[in-house]
């Protein structure tokens, strides 16, 4: 009997780890197909999709214009703070707030913002400014790092920090910044899209409407607006129209709704408030009780459903992603990559909401359309990344080719940011299946999303804390692990 | 099978360039089969340059060790020598062996290893192996090909004296014909039958290593070719 001592046979142990215990998780959540005959409502969808048709009217247009407005001024704000957040990242109490900030999904900071400003624009910019503020503080931090400048070597001490920060780390950093900015403009456009779903006025309101009517062929045109849009974007926002579009996006955004004082007080000062609070001469035990029954019927099993739901989701997705990304890659598909590209572009342009929204059409409320949401969204991601970087490694002037380069040269090399990937986005699916609760499935965001309804905030608070808290638990769980495998630092894209 | 004596490399006034800068300006150059040549010259002279365009001309009978070692760095050593050897099984066969290795290919590359000095580290990946080792298995690789000609830029460069002459050897016994770019101007004249020198993508040297001293070798790295190239029995170009 051979004994490897390899690196190779180190990923290949976590990898059966991690597989075994999303096996687990698969076999524990509800698979359940309801619906008793998915393949009729699949080709009705189907064709909907390849035939689509609409009306072009002027409110469709009007979502066009505020998605990308809502996305345009959400991530401007988001990237402003984020820019003058990064140089004090290193700061404990910052890096927290950051951390809270961005484990809350944008979803989530509509629905607490709706409370307080309704359904005025500033609710949709500020979805997606605070949560991208957090990210955008940590991943500026992160690519500053990377700078090569050494500033005491290069600068004068008497140089003030600023003039050297500027000089030096930022100048230098600019372009991976631009690049991180401009990629992280199309994940606003795609949360912009999906805040309509709890009702801005954006193209996620009016695809929800299209597939609750059943009108496919309505929502397949939607679609392809919004695949069109993110598509595009490199042809429509060019660097130097950004200043004028963002002064028209903030002009066209539809701040009428006056702020209303009175509501955003009593939200922070009344309605936040746990029950048991709120009585005059309450008692400890009250809150304790109380508490205990949040615990028991919601956070627990909410909690447990979004474990169990991430955990499968992750091992779909590694799956997907695996098995995806050789079509895309020019070593080894040659000019078919063509066809692979267009798939994952569809596959990572889709939000796993719509998706989920979708495939629950289909097949029935359960686990099962949310897992598959998020293995194609997720896959669909990491699958494009392991492409490019197939494409990027430099080979041999006799390097093998077809199978043989995908087994012996390709993937063993792609393997350690294939896992890097993927923890960084288990992450995400969290967040997502979280989210996902809101479709129906018994995940926080069911709990969260049923308080809202109830008018009780003060259980929708606590449970996104406890949502965020899971969600912090988890990254650093990811951080953990990618320190334990050694593997490079995280490639963000 | 013996062809010593026909010409396998040919190069007539042929200029080579990389991205669209031209390295190395209309060479003329022939190597017969059971030659062994070595390639010197400072960096930049376009040495591996021409190693490149020579591979592309015998891209079947030719074996090529890259200055980079370019391993897999987490497949065991017996399976980045095995990648020498992938295009003779098919895919099946590859896959198999990924997973568990053939009797045969062990014993083979296990002998291998043993001449390489690599026995240890047959199953260990080769991110854990010295600078050394990996450049040892690079070799492996190209030796496991087993073909007629050997190219390698530097392919001993990490390897100490003794055991990069013992290297060498190996490297000579298993192939007619040998090309290697290297640095080690005594290797050069002592072990290679002819010395071909570049300088600013010209060959200026082109001749017998025995007709070279050390003296001429040396000015070849100060590029001070009227001083190499002066009582040069040799044409000289």
């Amino acid at each position: 009997m051979i004994t490897f001592d390899t690196t190779g046979a180190k990923y290949r142990r976590v990898s059966l780890v991690i597989g075994c215990i999303a096996v687990v998780a698969l076999l524990i959540a509800d698979l359940e197909i309801s619906n008793n005959d998915p393949a009729s409502e699949l080709w009705r969808l189907l064709h909907g999709l390849m035939v689509p048709s609409l009306e072009l009217n002027l409110t469709l247009v009007e979502a066009v214009f505020n998605t990308i407005a809502f996305a345009l001024v959400g991530l401007a704000i988001g990237a402003s703070i984020g820019l003058l957040l990064a140089p004090y990242h290193h700061v404990a109490v910052i890096r927290h707030v950051c951390a809270f900030v961005r484990a809350i999904h944008e979803i989530f900071w509509a629905l607490i913002f709706l409370q307080m400003f309704g359904l005025s624009a500033l609710t949709g910019v500020l979805a997606i400014a605070v949560p991208y503020a957090g990210i955008f503080a940590k991943v500026y931090d992160d690519l500053l790092a990377q700078t090569t400048i050494d500033r005491t070597l290069v600068f004068d001490p008497n140089c003030s920090r600023l003039s050297s920060w500027l000089y030096g780390p930022l100048a230098q950093c600019w372009p991976a910044l631009a690049r991180y900015t401009r990629y992280r403009f199309e994940c606003a456009l795609r949360s912009a899209t999906v805040l309509g779903f709890i009702g801005l006025p954006t193209l996620g309101y009016y695809l929800e409407t299209a597939f609750n009517q059943g009108l496919y062929h309505q929502a397949g045109a939607l679609l392809l607006i919004m695949f069109a849009l993110v598509a595009t974007i490199k042809w429509w926002l060019h660097r130097a129209f950004i200043p004028v579009y963002l002064i028209a996006a903030l002009w066209y955004l539809p701040w009428q709704s006056a702020l209303e004082w009175q509501y955003l007080v009593r939200f922070v000062t009344e309605d936040i408030i746990p029950a048991p609070l709120k009585t005059d001469n309450w008692l400890f035990s009250d809150l304790l009780q109380w508490l205990n029954q949040l615990w028991l019927h919601q956070i627990l099993p909410g909690g447990w459903a979004t474990l169990v739901l991430s955990v499968a989701a992750l091992l779909v997705t590694a799956l997907v992603s695996l098995t995806l990304w050789p079509f895309a890659s020019r070593m080894l598909v040659g000019r078919g990559q063509v066809v692979g590209h267009g798939l994952l572009i569809v596959l990572r342009s889709t939000p796993e909401l719509i998706f989920t929204f979708v495939i629950t059409l289909v097949i029935g409320p359960s686990m099962l359309p949310a897992i598959i949401a998020l293995a194609l969204h997720n896959g669909g991601i990491i699958a494009y990344l392991l492409a490019r970087s197939a494409d990027r490694l430099e080979l041999r002037d006799d390097h093998a080719s077809g199978v043989n380069l995908w087994a012996y040269e390709l993937q063993p090399a792609l393997y350690p940011s294939f896992l890097t990937f993927l923890f960084y986005r288990f992450e995400v699916i969290l967040r997502e299946s979280a989210i996902l609760g809101m479709l129906g499935i018994t995940t926080l965001g069911f709990y969260i999303d049923s308080a809202f309804e109830a008018l009780f905030f003060d259980v929708a608070c606590i449970l996104i804390l406890v949502t965020a808290l899971l969600n912090m638990l988890v990254n650093q769980l990811s951080i953990k692990l990618r320190r334990y495998f050694d593997l490079d630092k995280l490639v963000l894209v | 099978m013996n062809t010593t004596g026909k010409v396998i490399f040919s190069l007539v006034e042929h200029a080579i360039g990389y991205k669209n800068q031209p390295v190395l300006a209309a060479v003329n150059l022939t190597i017969k089969a059971g030659e062994t040549v070595a390639i010197v010259g400072a960096s930049g002279s376009g040495k591996s340059s021409l190693l490149k365009t020579l591979y592309a001309q015998q891209r079947e009978l030719a074996a090529l060790c890259p200055q980079q070692s370019m391993l897999v760095t987490s497949l065991s050593v017996y399976h980045n020598i095995y990648i020498g050897q992938l295009q003779r099984h098919n895919i099946f066969y590859n896959l198999f062996n990924l997973i568990r290795p053939f009797q045969q290919h062990l014993h083979d590359i296990g002998q291998l290893t043993g001449l390489l000095g690599l026995k240890a580290q047959l199953f260990k990946s080769v991110d854990r192996l010295s600078g050394g080792q990996q450049q040892r298995t690079a070799v492996g690789r190209a030796l496991y090909q087993q073909k007629s000609i050997f190219l390698g830029d530097e392919p001993l460069s990490s390897i100490d004296p003794i055991q990069g002459a013992a290297l060498l050897q190996l490297i000579k016994q298993r192939h007619q014909t040998v090309v290697i770019v290297l640095h080690d101007k005594e290797m050069a004249l002592n072990q290679f039958d002819r010395v071909i020198a570049l300088a600013d993508g010209q060959v200026v040297i082109d001749c017998a290593a025995s007709l070279l001293s050390a003296q001429q070798m040396d000015a070849i790295y100060q590029q001070d070719f009227s001083a190499a190239v002066a009582d040069l029995a040799c044409d000289n170009i």
